[in-house]
């Protein structure tokens, strides 16, 4: 079966956002974005939040387009053009979308599908609100949490909805030159 | 100056004990890796700071062991229990009767920013606090650590006591090091970004 896996900026408190959706604090640089470029390497589908994906949808369709566009951008814009996309929403309707696929109600079935079909990886970047949805159902098999070296104080947690205690494994932990912490979890 | 750090168990979501102060989520089939890495941090200490809350448990529970020299921890023990404490509470008395079951302890119950100043300024090698939540995040809050050693063990609990909670403001790190340990913890140390 392949993985849903969940790729995450979050501060060293835990919240993937401050009170009002504060993201200021997050630290990307060349030595990250390579670095997820060996998970999309592996992933044939992204999974959204209607938020996040309208944010994304926005901009990577054409960002290979761009006169000024990085190595990044042209690696990570073909890749978001040629997965199948799923976005959790009520009120996109597929139909008018390229690509995508909507899912609205029963989290818990609809996933598990994708997850049984063939292929590789599913990844999802970002998506507070849909990580708390897919946590209630334990349906998350590997973290990838990029820890930014700061206390927040409040804001949106990461984690939300877990009924039951989760013994993950340590899989890698990789401090970068930014003093950005990445971890590997699995299931 | 002498440093005042930090050594916390937490888990992946951020919480330093269950709700009832459960701490079965922590990973406790350690290594001789993160033996080291404890042994490193707490060697150049001199003073054990603690809450009110954690002294009590924390002074009887080693000093139960120190009784048995032929306990694998006996070593660990004895130092936890001959190190001098600080234990900090605004609510005790000095002359409490308390303090007379805590060994080789002091109290201050000033202001908390003040009594850590004044402790740090007096010759001596490093202070390390153990906890609880509540008096952690107050030296948080008021950005009274030094080094912070964040022991993140590989689970994630759902709720609980956290140390963050009573930072107002944003509070910038500097990442010093990330270890991976064999037992599946990642200790994270950072010191605040100046």
């Amino acid at each position: 079966m392949r993985k849903l896996i969940l790729c995450m900026h979050v501060s060293v408190d835990g919240f993937v956002a401050g009170p009002n959706g504060e993201m200021d604090w997050i630290h990307v640089d060349d030595e990250i974005f390579d670095y997820a470029g060996y998970m999309t390497d592996d992933a044939d589908t992204a999974l959204y939040g209607r938020v996040t994906y309208q944010m994304m949808d926005n901009y990577w369709p054409t960002a290979a387009d761009n006169p000024n566009a990085s190595k990044h951008d042209i690696q990570h814009s073909t890749w978001y053009n040629s997965v199948e996309k799923v976005v959790f929403s009520k009120t996109l309707s597929e139909s008018k979308l390229n690509n995508i696929r909507i899912i609205s109600d029963d989290i818990n079935d609809e996933i598990q599908k994708i997850k049984n079909r063939n292929g590789k990886n599913i990844l999802m970047f970002g998506s507070a609100t849909a990580a708390h949805s897919l946590m209630q159902y334990n349906l998350i098999d590997e973290y990838w949490l990029f820890v930014n070296p700061v206390l927040l104080g409040e804001g949106i947690p990461l984690f939300k909805n877990v009924n039951d205690k989760i013994a993950l494994k340590l899989g890698e932990a990789r401090a970068f030159a930014s003093g950005v912490v990445g971890l590997n979890y699995k299931k | 100056m002498r440093k005042v750090k930090l050594q916390m168990q937490m888990s992946i979501d951020g919480f330093v004990a269950g709700p009832d102060g459960e701490m079965d989520w922590m990973s406790w089939n350690w290594g001789d890796d993160i033996n080291k890495y404890v042994a490193d941090l707490t060697t150049p200490v001199d003073t054990i700071l603690l809450g009110r809350n954690m002294a009590g448990g924390f002074i009887s529970h080693w000093k139960e062991i120190t009784k048995n020299p032929d306990d694998p921890q006996y070593p660990f023990a004895r130092i936890m229990y001959d190190t001098p404490k600080v234990i900090f509470s605004k609510k005790l008395s000095k002359s409490d009767p308390v303090l007379k079951e805590w060994d080789n302890s002091i109290l201050v119950n000033g202001i908390i920013s003040e009594e850590i100043k004044q402790l740090k300024a007096q010759p001596g090698k490093d202070i390390i606090v153990y906890g609880g939540a509540n008096f952690v995040s107050n030296l948080i809050r008021y950005n009274l650590i030094d080094e912070y050693h964040l022991f993140i063990n590989p689970a994630v609990i759902g709720s609980g006591k956290t140390i963050f909670k009573e930072r107002e403001e944003r509070l910038n790190l500097k990442l010093i090091e990330a270890t991976a340990f064999s037992c599946g913890i990642v200790v994270l140390c950072y010191h605040p970004a100046q």
